[in-house]
Formats: structure tokens, sequence, C-alpha cells
């Protein structure tokens, strides 16, 4: 969760580091260039 | 002399075992989450999450991580209050946003398991404080529980 409006990208950058952190390559998304 | 090979050997495994479980230990995950990434896929990653908050002006994040099925760690950081200065913590409240969405259709599903309405019932027999007003769309086919949740149909007071 985050508090501001402009929080989407925190969280999205967040949730690939879980997945990352964690090998849920599941949530794995393109690679950003 | 073997059998001290074995014990050393048996040793070492033990070690290892204990590494691999550290590696994955709530302190771990939220050091690799909220540094700089490496490998760097580009993007963010170069960016730590207290870097992240900044770019994006975002004051507070509260991260709750679960595995299998259990909450592994959840971690608070930066302010709940810009104006206080007060911190985030783990009790502390964010509008869910969206997060409400499937929360309330589990809600009504539930609701609608236990025989307290049909899903595909006018949702004016459901509604107490507010009512959808009649219209055009309403009078050919009334708007129900299953096709809000479906999204193929929305109720608005505004």
């Amino acid at each position: 969760m985050t508090n501001s409006d402009s929080g989407r990208p925190v969280i999205n950058a967040i949730e690939d580091r879980v997945a990352a952190a964690y090998g849920w390559d599941s949530l794995d998304k393109p690679v950003l260039r | 002399m073997r059998r001290l090979i074995t014990a050393l050997v048996l040793l070492l495994a033990a070690a290892g075992v204990h590494t691999a479980v550290d590696d994955s230990s709530p302190a771990t995950m939220m050091a690799r989450i909220e540094g700089a990434q490496s490998p760097n896929r580009q993007g963010l990653d170069p960016l730590t999450l207290q870097q992240l908050m900044e770019r994006f002006h975002v004051p507070g994040v509260s991260v709750a991580v679960i595995r299998d099925f259990e909450i592994h760690w959840t971690k608070a950081y930066g302010t709940a209050d810009v104006e206080t200065g007060a911190r985030v913590d783990a009790d502390s409240l964010f509008q869910a946003a969206s997060i409400s969405k499937p929360v309330t259709a589990m809600a009504a599903v539930r609701a609608a398991q236990d025989g307290k309405f049909s899903l595909d019932e006018d949702i004016n027999s459901i509604l107490k404080s507010w009512k959808l007003p009649a219209g055009e769309f309403t009078r050919r086919q009334p708007v129900t529980p299953r096709a809000l949740m479906s999204q193929r149909d929305t109720a608005s007071p505004s």
C-alpha cells in the first residue's frame, strides 16, 4: 500500500522485487529498456 | 579417518542447509527489496526503495509478503502524515482503493451463499439507503449483483 496518487510505479517495482527475490516467475514482466 | 571425513561432510551439508534457510529469512528478503537490484535489469532497478519513494513523491509505503498462505514479513517505510511527520507502521490505515472491489465481491458471494439474497435479483430489492433510479436500461433488464460483479452493469449515485 502507498499513500500517494503516484504510488503505482512504486507498487509495481516492489512486486517485481518480491517476485525476483522469492523466485516467483509467474509474476515476471518484460524487462524495461 | 573415514569417519572424520564423513562427519565433516555431514557438518558441511548441515551448514549448507542452514545457509539456504537463512537466505530466505525475512531480514534477507527485506534487504533485497530495499536495495538496488542485482542483476540490474534496467528501468528502476538501480534505485533503492527509498530513492523510488522520493522519485515518485510517495511519502509512505507498507509491504506485506505472503508465502505459503502465511505472512512472511511486513514492514512500513516513510511517513503516514507529511504535516506531523508521523511514521508509517504495520498498523497504519491506507485507502483500500480498488482492493475493495474483490473484497466486496467476496462478501457479497458469501452473503448470497448464506441465502441473504440471490445473485440474480434486482439490486433495488437488496439496497437499503439508496436505490438505483429506474431508467431505460433497468426497465429492459434489472441490474443484479451478478451483473455488477462481472462488470456487465454499473450503478452509481453520482
